[in-house]
């Protein structure tokens, strides 16, 4: 937190990729108002429905002036994958140098892995594995993705009451791991 | 000024009904339109606006209600899927004719993909046959405006209103500044007009007629409506776009640095067709991109230099992503770089939906194929259409055709010779399999129709008192209605309510209510299989289960038809782990292996593997 952030990108597209369940459209939610907090547009697209039965689920997140919602495959600067069986999927979306991060106990290969349910399970808050790999993603990818502390606030107005706590620990957590 | 919120699609439109004094807002849930209601409700406790809300029994129902609601001059909408339409569009066409006193706006989302439905339906077409007029927004700020706004062109025209958002609409986030909410609440009041509101056929020609003018002067009003951004300029190509395709054009074109005119439209029915006519005359050709189908190509008079879905140009089917859009348009699949990038392979779509673990609609399911394993089994709308991965489902067409399959089923097999039910001499079961949500919004006409005809079928009604499938809305049940008492009211002999975790007893019910459709005072059997559903109500009465390795053999019967996310194939040793990450303990496989290899263990086991997809939806981390 003491790390000084170096100047927001113009523009970012960020994916987020998972099963359902796993807090992918909560992740996209923290990402988007925080960067609304830092005073930039953001748009985003969500999966609903039937894939939520533990199908597989993504969202996209557009932060700057875009009218629609959809990231482009091959243009994603950043994507944060919570299930590592989705990290193909992920590449596809992003663009030559896009960057990453995934919930997963190796370093595949061009991946920065971070074995955030395991972490998450350590500190006794299991469903909170997506904000420990957010966390982790604020370092690793900082200057892509909203800051930490735009981030932390986010996640504590979003957050039911009873999670925020086990919310919050998570990304600090997932911070810490960063490189 | 009001500083921006971001919102949820449905949660725009919903600000939008908010903000333009809606007073009735009636709904039945279905992706991707659940949370217009949803947001309605959650927004106006929040601001103490006071209005009346219910989810429907069916969008006709809907319909109705809010039509009424608009006939004492309120301000009324509902909220649907684009099948949803289908059901209501008998009320619809009517009301098109008859009109509406205080604003009447029908929010029908449509699923380009599809995401989430069983078609591909453009609701533009519709309006087009019903005669009623369509904005179109394409981003959930755009949603908001014209949310509000409809209620304006309703009650200046006095004519139902279609608001139409797709998908990428409903379930996009994008900033929105809430605007001031209108205070007018007129007093209920019905004048009683006869010739209208009860026009016989002689008198419905006049409204007709009357209609058609109402049609034409609102295409005056779109020729210049703000909604249709017009592009002056002239050159070889022009695009004519509107809804998210229009969006993503823009944004396709000014990333590639590319300057092509065009034209937006928001008001598809009735096309503005002066309008477009003059940007089509300043091209020499015009690519139309709009999704799903083509209501706006269609009625271009000339399409002489117009190129779009009619003329193949733009794929007939399927979702224009940008990835689509950008290969229309000609733009390179380079990523950000400009420098060249193969084409990436399609997406892999990655692990479909699962029952959850705990769901007792897998046992029921298992139950009923075990029983009458040579059965036709009719499915329906609802999670339970996952069925078809324990291959204890044959069918699924649309909500409620379970009941009407498994009688035509029958008679069809009866009518061919042979005795009923039977196929070629063989007995054929005939089940059909059915929610209780799908039960009471379809499924009692049609169990209505299969006693007075006398069909043998049996009826096995998943009653896990919630609509699950669109994250769990009440169903009748909770206001007191009675599956039992409705079904035996239609005339059904045999109603028996099992809890389908005790799997056995699931199977000789399923066993006995067979014999009853053969005997010869029998008839339709019904089957009511209830458990909350796991989501809301996770089982209280742990089973911990293990495979005992001795045992398994690995036939996967288990993985193939209890389906359960909780058993895993461990792929050293080939036989199937309890994944204690995922389980919820329920005991429903232990009947499920053949061999018996699943049993009960002694104490539960804390949780050890990857945590699994079991949450409440919608919600992600809690």
């Amino acid at each position: 937190m003491s790390r000084t952030s170096p100047p927001a990108a113009a523009t970012a597209e960020i994916v987020l990729l998972g099963l359902g369940g796993t807090g992918v459209t909560f992740a996209s939610r923290v990402l988007a108002e925080a960067a609304m907090a830092e005073g930039r547009e953001a748009f985003t697209a969500e999966t609903h429905g039937m894939s939520q039965r533990g199908g597989a689920v993504e969202a996209h997140v557009r932060i700057g002036p875009w009218e629609s919602p959809l990231v482009r495959p091959g243009w994603a600067d950043a994507a944060l994958v919570l299930e590592a069986g989705r990290i193909p999927a992920a590449r596809r979306l992003l663009r030559p140098g896009g960057l990453c991060v995934a919930d997963a106990p190796a370093q595949p290969e061009g991946v920065l892995g971070c074995d955030a349910s395991a972490e998450a399970r350590a500190l006794g808050v299991p469903r909170s594995a997506n904000l420990v790999l957010l966390g982790f993603a604020a370092r690793a990818l900082h200057g892509l993705l909203p800051r930490p502390d735009t981030l932390l606030r986010a996640i504590a107005r979003l957050s039911p009451p009873e999670s925020a706590d086990a919310n919050r620990r998570a990304f600090l957590r997932g911070m810490e791991l960063a490189p | 000024m009001s500083s921006p919120v971001l919102l949820l699609g449905n949660g725009a439109i919903a600000r939008g009904l908010l903000e333009a004094g809606c007073e009735v807002l009636t709904a039945y849930p279905g992706t991707p339109s659940t949370e217009v209601l949803e947001e309605f409700d959650r927004q106006r406790a929040a601001l103490r606006v006071p209005a009346f809300t219910e989810w429907s029994v069916n969008e006709k129902v809907a319909l109705e209600v809010a039509l009424a609601a608009s006939l004492t001059g309120k301000r009324a909408a509902t909220a649907m899927k684009q099948v949803g339409l289908n059901v209501a569009s008998d009320t619809l066409l009517s009301a098109a004719y008859t009109g509406v006193v205080g604003g009447l706006v029908v929010v029908a989302c449509d699923d380009p993909g599809p995401h989430s439905s069983q078609t591909e339906q453009d609701t533009r077409l519709f309006a087009l046959f019903a005669k009623v007029p369509v904005l179109e927004p394409s981003s959930p700020r755009e949603a908001r405006d014209m949310a509000r706004e409809a209620f304006e062109l309703s009650e200046r025209h006095r004519l139902p209103v279609i608001l139409r958002p797709t998908t990428r609409v409903c379930h996009a986030r994008q900033p929105v500044v809430p605007g001031p909410l209108r205070q007018v609440r007129p007093r209920p009041r019905f004048t009683r007009d006869p010739a209208r509101w009860a026009a016989t056929p002689a008198l419905r020609r006049v409204l007709h007629a009357q209609l058609e003018r109402k049609l034409d002067a609102v295409r005056a009003e779109f020729e210049a409506s703000p909604w249709n951004g017009d592009d002056p300029r002239d050159g070889a190509m022009g695009i004519v776009a509107s809804g998210v395709a229009a969006a993503v054009a823009r944004d396709l074109l000014r990333d590639a640095g590319r300057d092509v005119p065009l034209l937006r439209i928001g008001t598809p029915h009735p096309l503005p067709v002066g309008l477009v006519s003059r940007f089509v005359a300043r091209h020499e050709r015009v690519l139309v991109l709009e999704e799903p189908d083509a209501a706006i190509e269609l009625q271009i008079p000339d399409r002489t230099r117009v190129r779009g879905r009619l003329t193949g140009d733009v794929p007939r089917e399927g979702e224009l992503t940008p990835e689509v859009v950008a290969g229309i348009l000609g733009l390179s699949a380079a990523g950000g770089t400009g420098g060249a990038v193969p084409v990436a392979p399609p997406a892999d779509p990655g692990p479909g939906p699962r029952l959850c673990p705990g769901c007792g609609h897998r046992a029921a399911l298992f139950a009923i194929r075990k029983a009458l394993p040579s059965a036709i089994f009719c499915g329906d709308i609802g999670c339970y259409t996952l069925g078809v991965n324990q291959r204890a489902l044959d069918t699924c067409v649309v909500m409620g055709a379970s009941i009407g399959l498994a009688t035509g089923f029958w008679h069809a097999h009866r009518v061919g010779g042979g005795g009923a039910g039977s196929d070629g001499g063989r007995e054929v079961p005939i089940v059909a399999v059915i929610g209780d949500s799908t039960f009471f919004h379809a499924g009692i006409p049609p169990l209505l129709d299969a006693v007075v005809g006398g069909a043998r079928i049996l009826v096995l009604v998943l009653d896990n008192a919630t609509v699950a499938m669109t994250g769990g809305q009440p169903t009748p049940a909770a206001a007191g209605a009675s599956i039992e008492a409705i079904v035996r009211g239609l005339g059904v002999c045999f109603v028996e309510t099992h809890d389908p975790y005790a799997v056995e007893g699931m199977v000789e019910a399923a066993r006995r209510a067979r014999d009853f459709t053969k005997r010869p005072d029998g008839g339709v059997a019904v089957l009511v299989a209830r458990r909350p559903c796991a989501l809301l109500a996770p089982p209280t009465e742990k089973v911990p289960v293990e495979v005992d390795p001795g045992a398994c053999d690995g036939c996967d019967h288990c993985l193939r038809f209890c389906e359960c996310p909780g058993l895993v194939k461990d792929e050293a040793s080939g036989k199937v782990l309890v994944d204690h990450a995922r389980c919820t303990d329920c005991g429903m496989c232990v009947p499920m292996c053949p061999l018996g290899a699943i049993r009960p263990r002694a104490a539960p086991v804390a949780p050890v593997g990857p945590v699994g997809p079991v949450g409440p939806i919608g919600t992600g981390a809690p």
